[in-house]
């Protein structure tokens, strides 16, 4: 479902923009300085398998697209590509894409163990770059890619749709706000009971389809569904981990597949925090959750509620606060009885938006980056989000493959204030 | 102080604090538009503490050991009671001649201050926000009494909204007092006319200076607009 940018920033108090600096930066992107209403960005596609459609969706809905290209060895993706955009132009190979000079930007949703030199292929051509993620087959990767951005000063995005999804915007701030108390842990995980494999035409085409079994080609349920939830960990904590341990095992999808299907992981902040993730996918009744634990309260991300220990701040008190610093004026909606003595309610917790979420954060960062493409400005945080998130999921995946307790390999330390992190810090070891 | 639950926003030109905590009861949610600091407005939210818990102490009649339910139970009389409580038993006695004995907090065959305690609660809390040089705040008792002092953020008094019928109301320095039954089946207001619980989905709001004479008009309205079985909402 697609959201409307106005209604977006509408719900969050954030018309006008600048409100959540601190904690979600990169929504300035929707701040306006520049009209693009006239603009339209000529983009390319690829890899338009099943998640790329999926972008491509939105990205086809959006008046300031035109996508003009698209670039896949895989014929029915191809086929399917083009019931979205007809008249795009088709590569078999995406250096020729990249050769196209109308194309200014990339949308890059190939197997994980190729988007590193796509990506560093397509800044070194000039174009701006939304990078599925995870964004590279190892730390190195990741590192090169976001050095590559760096040095050219194109626009550098990753597929962190929960960065622009209302919900997980709107309960950061509540928790940087101190609304749930102290954060002391981050639980996370993401379950299912199937087998994660695409129906493959003939043999041969085994490992291409189902890329995301085989070791050559994926890391996993560490790179393909951990990188959105460590994430919301490091997001909320407002810091990285100190050191990571974790197990994986196939215990049950015993099919010929080289990746695990069953994953716990512990990532530990320098203070003891902590933050776990883990995935299972012989088992889907506890499904997909991130829980924020705070000495006030919890949050639950996915479900949108959260819920408090004791007593519970008043929605409408939140949103008034909100809209003052936007400068509009709001109602404060409360009008009930004269009190008696009250029996215990269970706790149902409330909406972080104060209803059922709609909608997650994909359109918007689709959008997102097609605005920042076209002003050529980089929204701050977002490619560090992405760039750690990466990290995050690939030293976890090593701390696992090797049974080890690991350190934060502060070599790939990045410069960003939210983390605390600079290069010189990785120099100095 | 700090763990008073509350958000705390930095000037624009002026603080905005927002703390709550459980009260009488029900809640109190109290937003401050301030210059003054965030731990001093901490400061002042613990003291509002401190004041309700001593209002509770003293009159909360669900509380076997208050004051009021030591009155009650006949362990003491009227002359053993402390200054406070005797000038509210005055006021209210005063408040039930006044409306011709539409208000009486003596219905239940016992003393029961219930929302009168809680609108002067809010006079109290007002007088000492006022006290601590507090000017701009909104005070909320459980959604029911609604304190407006000075300004809100945006300037122009404080504006409500009731979320059931969309109706929208600007405070100045007054209190918003809703009494009735919010649903159908609830029923806690006893018509001191014919000994009965009013009956039926109705709800009464009243603009006054002050908490407690908002509690005593609400009542009344509510009462004389339900008497007979009239049903009205306003």
């Amino acid at each position: 479902m697609r959201q409307d940018r106005r209604e977006f920033l509408k719900a969050l108090g954030l018309l006008g923009g600048g409100l959540l600096a601190a904690t979600s930066p990169w929504l300035n992107v929707f701040a306006e300085v520049k009209d693009t209403s006239a603009e339209r960005l000529r983009l390319g596609i690829i890899g338009p398998g099943s998640r790329g459609r999926l972008l491509m969706g939105f990205l086809a809905k959006n008046p300031k697209v035109d996508i003009v290209a698209i670039a896949d060895i895989y014929q029915p993706s191809i086929d399917a590509a083009l019931e979205i955009v007809p008249t795009a132009k088709v590569y078999k190979n995406y250096r020729r894409l990249l050769e196209d000079k109308r194309i200014q930007a990339v949308l890059v949703a190939t197997p994980l163990n190729t988007h590193c030199q796509i990506v560093l292929d397509a800044m070194e051509a000039g174009k701006h770059v939304y990078c599925e993620k995870t964004i590279g087959y190892d730390m190195a990767q990741c590192k090169k890619m976001y050095d590559k951005h760096l040095e050219t000063g194109l626009v550098f995005f990753t597929g962190q749709q929960r960065l622009f999804d209302p919900r997980y915007v709107k309960a950061m701030q509540m928790v940087h706000d101190g609304v749930f108390g102290e954060v002391t842990k981050v639980r996370s995980w993401w379950n299912r009971n199937r087998d994660w494999r695409r129906d493959v035409p003939e043999p041969r085409l085994e490992k291409f389809i189902n890329w995301r079994l085989y070791k050559a080609s994926s890391k996993g349920l560490m790179t393909e569904l951990a990188c959105h939830q460590l994430q919301v960990g490091t997001w909320a904590l407002g810091k990285l981990p100190a050191q990571v341990m974790g197990h994986g095992s196939i215990n049950y999808w015993k099919d010929g597949r080289e990746v695990y299907d069953n994953i716990s992981t512990l990532y530990i902040f320098d203070d003891g925090k902590k933050m776990e993730w883990g995935s299972d996918i012989a088992n889907k009744f506890y499904g997909l959750e991130e829980q924020i634990l705070g000495s006030k309260g919890t949050v639950e991300l996915e479900r949108g509620k959260f819920f408090y220990e004791e007593i519970a701040p008043q929605p409408a008190f939140i949103q008034m606060i909100n809209e003052w610093q936007q400068d509009i004026f709001g109602d404060t909606a409360f009008a009930g009885t004269s009190w008696v003595a009250e029996t215990a309610n269970p706790n149902r917790g409330e909406y972080i938006l104060g209803k059922k979420p709609e909608v997650d954060g994909s359109s918007l960062l689709t959008e997102a980056f097609v605005e920042a493409a076209l002003t050529g400005r980089q929204p701050a945080g977002i490619a560090e989000e992405g760039y750690y998130a990466s990290i995050l999921c690939l030293w976890g995946h090593e701390a696992i493959t090797r049974n080890e307790r690991l350190d934060f390999p502060k070599e790939y330390y990045i410069d960003y204030d939210v983390y605390g992190t600079s290069e010189s810090q990785a120099a100095e070891i | 102080m700090r763990d008073i639950a509350h958000i705390f926003r930095a000037g624009r030109p002026q603080n905005i604090l927002y703390a709550w905590f459980p009260a009488m009861h029900t809640r109190i949610d109290a937003i401050f538009v301030s210059q003054q600091s965030e731990d001093f407005l901490l400061d002042v939210v613990g003291r509002m503490m401190s004041l309700i818990r001593h209002l509770e102490q003293m009159g909360d009649c669900f509380n076997p050991d208050s004051e009021l339910s030591v009155l009650n139970g006949g362990r003491i009389g009227q002359e053993s009671l402390s200054r406070e409580l005797r000038s509210i038993l005055v006021q209210c006695e005063g408040w039930r001649q006044t409306t011709g004995g539409l208000f009486d907090v003596t219905v239940e065959g016992r003393t029961n201050l219930s929302g009168y305690l809680k609108g002067y609660a809010l006079d109290r809390l007002k007088q000492l926000l006022e006290e601590q040089g507090v000017k701009n705040a909104l005070l909320n008792m459980g959604n029911s009494s609604i304190m407006a002092m000075g300004e809100c953020a945006e300037g122009n008094g404080w504006r409500v909204v009731n979320p059931e019928t969309g109706q929208g109301i600007v405070l100045h320095d007054e209190c918003l007092t809703t009494s009735g039954n919010d649903s159908p089946g609830r029923r806690h207001i006893i018509d001191p006319q014919t000994r009965q619980y009013v009956e039926g989905k109705s709800l009464v709001s009243v603009i006054t200076k002050g908490g407690a004479e908002g509690e005593v008009r609400s009542i009344e309205k509510f009462i004389k607009t339900n008497h007979n079985g009239q049903k009205t909402i306003s």
